[in-house]
């Protein structure tokens, strides 16, 4: 925060800021390359199911970017501030991710709704009778393919939409 | 318990430099004339001004195009419906045309103009001084933000002469990979543009932190700062998904990659979903800051403290944080699932709340107020009117059943219209009129800012009203010709337009007359209580202050603010600006004053 | 009580500059104090930070998309991605933020040598780690691995890959990604080229740092997005 001005903190040594002691610094480091290692082990094991996978190895990495931002970055000892922003840019990232890897899982959720409407279904299947009558009896008697059949006989809803997507204006 | 003025060890006469002037004669217009001073300058309010002339600019050519595309609309081209025969050519071109000219009108506006305006302006002008502050915390990155902008400015004029964009100004797939249209130059104009978006907003979040005079703690910022404050979070955060999606659009063009595209096996609505996560939260980057000044507004031409400081300071970042959730109520008729549309849909009631806050505060604050019907004060108040309509038809195109049969629809256009541009540009207008006396030391025309602020209302409504009975109606968006029952509305809607044109541009002309001739404007002509009113000439000097300012009170605890009351606009005879004709300053009594504005009728 | 006397003197900006001051050089003029200089920078750098992170989150959203919708052609194709490499980079890189952390370790400690030799350590790590990146690229240039349309493996290591549906998805992922990264990476190294060469005219010391501490904070992140993309593209089993 502003403060009013003052002279006792020109020329100064450390204003303050945290200096790290090194054996701490090589310590993360030798955390890091450890869970580096459990990655890559993990990653290419056999033995664990398929699904977990992926968040075992997200939690590591989770792990080694908490440990990067809090002592090789020095979030530690720092502003408040500086945490409070790479937290709520976390948060917005997981919140982009998530709204939309749902909506990827659940797309085609509308198969249970007719997408025609009753006056525009019965407009076609008279149309498909009309068109019915006028194919010859030989050639209906030779026809085993039954695919004019599927409209007249009202078969379930999606099937019938993805043999007239043609047909619909 | 006024604020005083401390003597600021830093500040040169400590060490007895030559003096200059401080009462408004030298100041950061004048101090240095020569072109390179203004191209290098790092000084806010010089950038702030560069700005604002950038804009205007493209505002004035985009606009251009708008009134364009409204003659196109004036009359339908079917020269007989019933036979199917239609004029290609068009009212005055055709359709292939009329593609390009709404595609760069939405591009040009909400790119170049809206996100930028407010904050790149207005904010970079008065956010110091409302602070206390010399200068941002970053006054280079300042100015390269201003040259980012440049750059991509520039950019979308050169695509101008280089193909014809026609995809919308939301790029949508796939046709954004097929069309040959200059999309390519585009997505780059608009990634470097977002630099600059990205940075502003980066050096106001740290000023605001960082650079608050003594005495100024979160409670007594004004509202102004608050608005920028959220709408700067939302810059930071959400500009650079637009970034990437851009980065993307443009190696899927170039190199095909097929993120996007079906035919190469992408997903078009992944596209949709990462293009509407930075554009929803950027239509609030538009209207957080048209919020901040109609607080301000509100509060000075009501002579009252903001009814519900803390409510209206928190909604601004409850909007702002919010509005990161609603991205999908752009693409209910996508493909979207179902479910998400539902989830979406219900979080976009939401944010009507916040701002419904506003609205309400600002009214009561007239309440038992000292009302100046000054230009800024009309602005203000219109906007308000025709941002409660525009928001609250915005809940009303939420409303998933609704919309179904609304998207893409002119209810849509007329909505965004009413909130971007009876929002935003009204709210950019009004903080133009309040803080030009204090950017360039002149008074304007109350009389013909007022007639022509008349004709903006009558010509926006007009415009914009009727395109809410074409939408209902069933008026398609983006299509450059219509069956001729909707002639009749369009066409009044297009004589709006014109109207609406006549209004902007005696708005263009009152300013500029105000420069040439306008009369010297006193340091607070609104008997205002905010540092830039109370302790800073106008215009301001280079350093802003004279001495950094310690804060005792709230900004708008007028009765605090003796200095707003006594001596500010006194001056030695000879520059007319005195008040109510209440002599010298040195009234020693403490006679209850009339409020000391600068009013004289033209 | 009283408002600003209109005739206080006050000097001008540009005769204000020529004139020595009793506060340290790198304090510019808009600041009251190092300090508050030095935790604005800071903040700055975070919230800049903060936008790459952003900006990277979109490439994750396409990843993570495309997995879901495609997960067997996801592990086909991840068999072309040398693990080994991955690892050893990842390594080279959490080395190098180690290093630049050391660098800073050393200037609080005014250890001038000490900043020096780290920031070409650092700088050596990142050239490694981009040597080996260049090795990758070309190897699947090789075998017809190309982003986009020119994707069109062959030959008996890739050649299978044709036959995957949406291989071509996974690998422009996988360039963009790891391309727009080197690419921060590149954009480190320049800056840290340039933080040390101001650290050899001596500019910095135990009370003024802040480019080394800015820059450091740049080279962590770079390393913190390689953490994510490398078990995300190179672990997928």
């Amino acid at each position: 925060m502003a403060h009013v001005s003052s002279h006792d903190d020109h020329g100064d040594g450390h204003h303050g800021h945290y200096v790290a002691p090194t054996s701490l610094l090589y310590k993360v480091f030798g955390a890091l390359v450890f869970f580096t290692i459990l990655t890559v082990a993990t990653g290419t094991a056999d033995w664990i199911p398929g699904a977990l996978h992926v968040p075992i190895a997200l939690t590591i990495a989770l792990i080694k970017v908490v440990l990067v931002a809090m002592f090789f970055m020095g979030l530690k000892h720092d502003n408040r501030v500086n945490t409070v922003i790479l937290t709520l840019t976390t948060f917005f990232v997981i919140v982009f991710l998530g709204f939309t890897l749902f909506d990827v899982t659940q797309r085609g959720d509308l198969g249970n709704v007719d997408r025609m409407t009753a006056a525009d279904r019965a407009y076609l299947v008279q149309q498909d009778s009309i068109r019915y009558a006028q194919i010859p009896a030989a050639t209906l008697a030779a026809d085993t393919t039954g695919a004019d059949t599927t409209m007249a006989s009202g078969a379930a809803p999606d099937s019938v939409a993805a043999a007239d997507t043609t047909t619909t204006p | 318990m006024a604020q005083t003025l401390t003597a600021d060890p830093h500040a040169p006469t400590a060490h007895g430099h030559a003096a200059h002037p401080t009462d408004g004669s030298y100041n950061y217009l004048n101090y240095d004339k020569t072109f390179m001073s203004w191209a290098k300058t790092v000084d806010h309010k010089r950038i702030g001004l560069m700005y604002m002339v950038t804009l205007a600019i493209v505002f004035l050519v985009a606009g251009l195009f708008a009134i364009a595309l409204r003659t196109e609309l004036i009359a339908t081209n079917w020269t007989n419906y019933a036979a199917g025969e239609q004029d290609a050519a068009g009212t005055i071109m055709n359709a292939n045309t009329y593609n390009w000219v709404f595609t760069m009108h939405g591009a040009m506006m909400t790119f170049l103009f809206l996100v930028p305006s407010v904050p790149a302006i207005l904010g970079n002008f008065v956010l110091p001084l409302h602070l206390g502050a010399k200068d941002v915390a970053f006054p280079r990155l300042n100015l390269a933000s201003y040259y980012f902008y440049i750059a991509g400015a520039v950019l979308v004029i050169a695509s101008l002469f280089v193909g014809r964009l026609d995809t919308g100004w939301t790029f949508y797939m796939p046709y954004s990979a097929r069309t040959n249209g200059s999309v390519t130059f585009l997505t780059m104009a608009i990634f470097i543009a977002g630099f600059s978006s990205i940075f502003t907003g980066l050096n106001f979040i740290v000023t605001i932190h960082k650079m608050r005079a003594p005495g100024l703690t979160w409670n007594r910022l004004p509202l102004f700062v608050w608005a920028m404050y959220a709408v700067s979070l939302v810059q930071v955060l959400a500009t650079p998904v637009l970034g990437i999606t851009m980065l993307l659009l443009f190696t899927e063009r170039i190199f095909g990659v097929g993120i996007f595209d079906p035919a190469l096996g992408g997903d078009p609505i992944l596209f949709q979903h990462m293009f509407w996560f930075y554009s929803h939260p950027a239509v609030y980057i538009m209207i957080l800051p048209a919020f901040g000044i109609i607080s301000e507004l509100m509060g000075t031409f009501s002579r009252q403290r903001l009814y519900g400081y803390r409510a209206v300071a928190l909604s601004s970042v409850a909007i702002a944080l919010l509005g990161f959730l609603v991205w999908g109520h752009h693409m209910f008729v996508s493909g979207q699932s179902a479910i998400s549309s539902i989830i979406f849909s219900l979080i976009t009631y939401l944010i009507g709340i916040p701002s419904g806050i506003k609205v309400f505060n600002w009214v009561t604050t007239m309440y038992k107020g000292s009302i100046w019907l000054q230009t800024p004060m009309i602005y203000a108040l219109m906007f308000i009117f025709l941002f409660t309509i525009g928001g609250l038809t915005g809940v009303m195109v939420g409303v998933l059943a609704v919309d179904v049969a609304l998207h893409d629809t002119y209810y849509v256009v007329a909505h965004f219209h009413y909130v971007m541009m009876g929002g935003t540009v009204i709210a950019l207008i009004g903080g133009m009129y309040y803080w030009f006396p204090k950017m360039f030391g002149k008074m304007y025309s109350e009389r013909w800012a007022k007639i022509f602020s008349l004709f903006v209302f009558v010509g926006f409504n007009t415009t914009f009203f009727t395109q809410f009975l074409l939408g209902a109606k069933g008026m398609p968006r983006r299509y450059w010709d219509y069956i001729p029952m909707y002639e009749n509305l369009h066409r009044i809607s297009t004589i709006g337009s014109y109207i609406l044109a006549v209004g902007l541009f005696g708005v263009l002309g009152t300013w500029i007359w105000a420069l040439m001739k306008g009369r010297k404007a006193p340091q607070n002509p609104w008997g205002a209580a905010t540092l830039e009113w109370t302790h800073a000439t106008s215009p301001p000097d280079p350093h802003n202050f004279t001495a950094t300012p310690v804060v005792t009170r709230g900004p708008y605890d007028y009765y605090l603010a003796d200095e707003v009351f006594f001596a500010q606009n006194d001056r030695p005879s000879g520059d007319g600006s005195e008040g109510d004709g209440a002599g010298d300053g040195a009234a020693a009594a403490v006679v209850a004053r009339p409020i000391v504005r600068d009013f004289k009728p033209h | 009580m009283a408002s600003a006397p209109a005739t206080l003197t006050v000097d001008s900006p540009e005769v204000h500059d020529a004139h020595a001051h009793d506060h340290p050089p790198h304090l510019q003029h808009h600041f009251v104090s190092s300090e508050q200089q030095f935790d604005a920078a800071k903040m700055g750098m975070w919230l800049f930070l903060a936008t790459e992170i952003l900006l990277f989150s979109g490439m994750f959203v396409g990843y993570a998309v495309f997995r879901t919708l495609y997960p067997a052609t996801y592990e086909a194709c991840a068999t072309a991605l040398n693990t080994m490499q991955g690892a050893f980079n990842t390594l080279i890189l959490l080395g190098s933020s180690l290093t630049v952390a050391l660098a800073i370790n050393c200037i609080q400690k005014d250890d001038q040598k000490g900043l020096r030799r780290n920031l070409l350590l650092t700088l050596a790590g990142a050239a490694i780690f981009l040597v080996v990146k260049y090795f990758e690229y070309t190897h699947k240039f090789h075998g017809g691995i190309y982003p986009g349309l020119a994707f069109h493996p062959y030959g008996e290591e890739f050649g299978h890959l044709a036959n995957v549906p949406y291989a071509r998805q996974f690998f422009s992922l996988y360039y963009v990604s790891t391309g727009i990264h080197a690419v921060h990476i590149i954009a480190g190294m320049v800056v840290l080229s340039w933080v040390y060469l101001k650290a050899r005219k001596g500019t910095f010391s135990s009370s003024y740092y802040t480019h080394v501490e800015l820059g450091g904070l740049y080279w962590h992140l770079v390393d913190v997005i390689w953490i994510f993309l490398f078990p995300l593209l190179y672990l997928i089993h």
